[in-house]
């Protein structure tokens, strides 16, 4: 009897303080973790080389700092994805190595939660430049599960989020970020494989532009892609701008823009329209999980050339390109100040297919 | 013993002090005016457009910032507000039921399947089911979807959220920074506001908040007449609509009506025909040559005899929309239909593309309009009828009913004013 009132005591008051509305967890930037970011670096072999990197920059002092900081740790793996092994890291010089970790470190306590919706939302790191978080933004076309935690930085997918130190959080990285380049012009300039568009580019009177604000998406072929079509340097010197129509070069350039490949999979484009106008044509891009993102140069009609199976075009819109059919990125996702630059597999625009006839 | 009924006592009373925080009752405000709100943006953001507005927003009335402006709390909290859904009511309609678990029927690949669950709380309005002081009966209208709010200046805010299941101000500070509207506006004591937020520019980003002073508590309406008024609240139209395969309703829109009644004697099982009502045959109404406006004339129309609504002594039925089959069987009641058109190009064939017409049918069911997926279904061309059957004293009465129709790019929103449910009605 005694033990009963006790019982029906207790169960009564967990009962009623069961019954409470609890309020929802709060999204707090404070990091929660006990340890300091340095000490999980260093303790951890798979950031063994990243935290040679910081030792070898003086950054390690930094980050012993209150903070807080968001520290994006490329682990070894994503080194060797990155295609740098621990000689090659050795003989970078010091000062370059410390612009490319300080970008790797954004002054600030960055949780997963934290970020908002979008894509290419801008932080600003250690190293004064812009880095891009983007989550996926559910909707009907939303093909990852947005249940899982996902996040893409510069395009780079994150491995593990909110790793919680007591100065910050660290976010492992599957690749080294690239260091942005000083303008899309000064990146498109510095790469030799880009020197037959850069040329292109040059004669269309096009080029110049690629240093101002933008920001610009630059689709650009390279070399070889000229050299498979047989055109050549002096080929393209040939090339009469009169003759030719704008879109030829003047659609690889797309502005004001600036996406990541992975961003066709965080906001993904809708099927009533899944295309980007140019002035002069469209370019109509497919993106799905297997066969990654490809795109063609279109005309404005070309859900009525879709719609028609018979001749001139049999259904095909893709009418500028060499095989009519899309084409994809090679070398994807380099970021400078004013835009991105992604390598693409083939000529969009065939010079011949874009040529006046008088 | 003692100590036992004691320590009984005790944590009884511990029990008690421990319990829930019960609601405090609302004070009741002083000359109050009255604000619904919705979320018309229905364009989800792609990767070219990533600077548009996620269709998913806060409403915040009164906002306290922060140093840096950024809003952090405010007397009014509209959170999850999703886009509205097609078809809504003079008072809450989601009142009392789960918020959460959306879950809409779509037509994929040939078959009505229910889609994915949606797994955040998502309000389709302001103050939709909130818990709210609202307004009750203004010139026979139930106007219960409507919340008070004190008359006089008022800071609106709109602010972009995540989709998902935290409060506002558990968002983080870079969340809370997303504002998209931020205005300050005026309500009058005892007037009934309709707040907006509508896509000026998609392209550009740009966005407006519509505010309509409703005037039909001020305006005489008859009981035995059904009133249906459009306005067009699109935006221009997004360079999309030109190149696309989306639709996008026109500058200036023709709108013709009819009211179809079926024929009994030659409709069977397999196959349907309607009359026109006579004198409701495809007439013209009007050409709407602008946009948002906030002055909302309306278009009279007959409430038929009751008689007209039962068959064989049963009521009658709705469209079984969008499952129409037999095809374009619209079920047995009378209904309204309209056709849009493009006044800019009147000569139209609505086989063609792009398309020049776009037909909306007055026969659905307002039980479950609201369920059918509106980018994978054809519950668009459809709204609830306009005739509403209510079971008032165990018998089924039809009453008339005071109709905004809203064009939104793609869609028509239909707000629905109801009158009279306090009277059988005379029809």
């Amino acid at each position: 009897m005694k033990n009963s009132y006790l019982l029906i005591a207790g169960v009564l008051l967990l009962g009623m303080q069961a019954a409470c509305v609890k309020e929802p967890e709060a999204i707090s930037s404070q990091a929660t973790g006990s340890r300091p970011l340095l000490t999980i670096l260093k303790n951890n072999f798979s950031y063994s080389m990243f935290y040679t990197a910081l030792e070898r920059t003086g950054l390690d002092k930094t980050l012993e700092g209150k903070g807080p900081f968001t520290v994006l740790a490329p682990d070894n793996d994503a080194f060797t994805l990155s295609g740098i092994n621990a000689d090659s890291l050795s003989r970078i010089d010091t000062a370059t190595l410390k612009k490319i970790i300080s970008y790797h470190i954004i002054p600030a306590s960055i949780s997963y939660a934290s970020i908002p919706q979008t894509i290419d939302f801008a932080y600003k790191s250690l190293a004064g430049q812009l880095v891009y978080f983007s989550v996926p933004i559910p909707g009907p076309q939303q093909t990852q599960y947005v249940g899982n935690q996902i996040l893409h930085i510069n395009g780079v997918t994150v491995n593990k989020l909110d790793i919680a130190a007591s100065n910050g959080y660290i976010m492992d990285l599957s690749k080294v970020l690239n260091y942005p380049a000083a303008s899309v012009k000064a990146y498109l300039e510095s790469t030799p494989q880009y020197s037959y568009f850069v040329q292109a580019l040059k004669q269309f009177g096009l080029f110049n532009m690629l240093d101002k604000p933008g920001p610009f998406v630059v689709l650009a072929p390279t070399n070889n892609d000229f050299i498979q079509n047989g055109i050549d340097q002096a080929a393209i010197a040939n090339l009469d701008t009169l003759t030719y129509k704008k879109f030829l070069f003047s659609a690889d350039i797309l502005s004001p823009q600036l996406f990541f490949l992975s961003d066709f999979f965080d906001a993904p484009l809708q099927p009533t329209f899944p295309a980007y106008v140019t002035p002069d044509v469209l370019l109509l891009f497919t993106a799905d999980r297997y066969n990654g993102v490809s795109y063609g140069v279109v005309p404005y009609n070309y859900i009525a050339i879709q719609a028609n199976p018979f001749p001139p075009d049999y259904g095909d819109p893709y009418l500028y390109d060499a095989t009519y059919a899309p084409i994809g990125f090679s070398d994807p996702d380099h970021l400078a100040v004013n835009g991105v630059v992604h390598g693409t597999s083939d000529l969009p625009v065939l010079p011949d297919s874009a040529k006046i006839h008088r | 013993m003692k100590i036992y009924k004691l320590s009984f006592l005790l944590l009884s009373f511990m029990a008690f002090i421990a319990g829930c925080k019960k609601y405090a009752i609302i004070p009741s405000l002083k000359d109050p005016a009255y604000i619904r709100v919705f979320n018309d943006l229905n364009n989800p953001v792609d990767v070219f457009h990533s600077q548009q507005a996620a269709p998913f927003l806060t409403f915040l009335m009164d906002p306290k910032t922060d140093g840096a402006g950024i809003p952090n709390d405010a007397a009014v909290i509209g959170d999850a507000l999703g886009t509205r859904q097609l078809f809504s009511l003079s008072y809450p309609i989601n009142e009392a039921n789960s918020s959460t678990g959306d879950q809409l029927i779509g037509y994929v690949n040939g078959s009505y399947i229910l889609e994915p669950p949606v797994l955040y709380p998502v309000n389709h309005e302001y103050p939709g089911n909130a818990p709210v002081l609202s307004a009750s009966f203004i010139n026979g209208f139930d106007l219960s979807a409507w919340a008070q709010a004190p008359s006089g200046k008022h800071r609106i805010m709109f602010v972009v959220r995540p989709q998902n299941a935290v409060g506002f101000k558990d968002l983080s500070t870079a969340q809370r920074g997303n504002i998209l509207l931020d205005t300050t506006v005026n309500f009058e004591k005892g007037e009934v506001y309709t707040l907006e937020v509508t896509s000026r520019d998609l392209d550009n980003n740009k966005y407006g908040l519509y505010i309509r002073q409703e005037q039909f508590i001020h305006q005489s309406f008859q009981a035995d007449k059904v009133y249906v008024g459009f306005t067009n609240l699109s935006g221009k139209t997004p360079i999309a609509g030109q190149y696309g395969s989306g639709f996008f309703f026109w500058d200036k829109i023709n709108i013709n009506y009819s009211y179809n009644i079926l024929n009994d004697a030659i409709s069977n099982a397999t196959y349907f025909s309607y009359n026109p009502y006579p004198g409701y045959d495809n007439n013209y109404y009007t050409t709407l040559n602008t946009k948002m406006d906030t002055d909302i004339p309306y278009l009279t129309l007959p409430l038929l005899p009751e008689s007209s609504f039962f068959y064989q002594a049963l009521i009658r039925t709705y469209s079984p929309v969008p499952l129409s089959n037999p095809a374009n069987y619209q079920g047995s009641l009378p209904y309204f239909s309209f056709v849009l058109s493009n006044a800019d190009s009147p000569v139209s064939n609505p086989n063609t593309f792009p398309v020049e017409t776009f037909r909306l049918d007055c026969s659905a069911d307002p039980n479950t309009i609201n369920n059918y997926d509106t980018r994978n279904s054809s519950v668009t061309n459809y709204t609830p009828n306009l005739n509403l059957v209510v079971n008032t004293g165990n018998t089924y009465h039809v009453y008339g009913t005071l109709n905004i129709m809203e064009i939104v790019y793609d869609r028509v929103y239909l707000m629905q004013v109801q009158r009279g449910f306090n009277e059988i009605p005379k029809n």
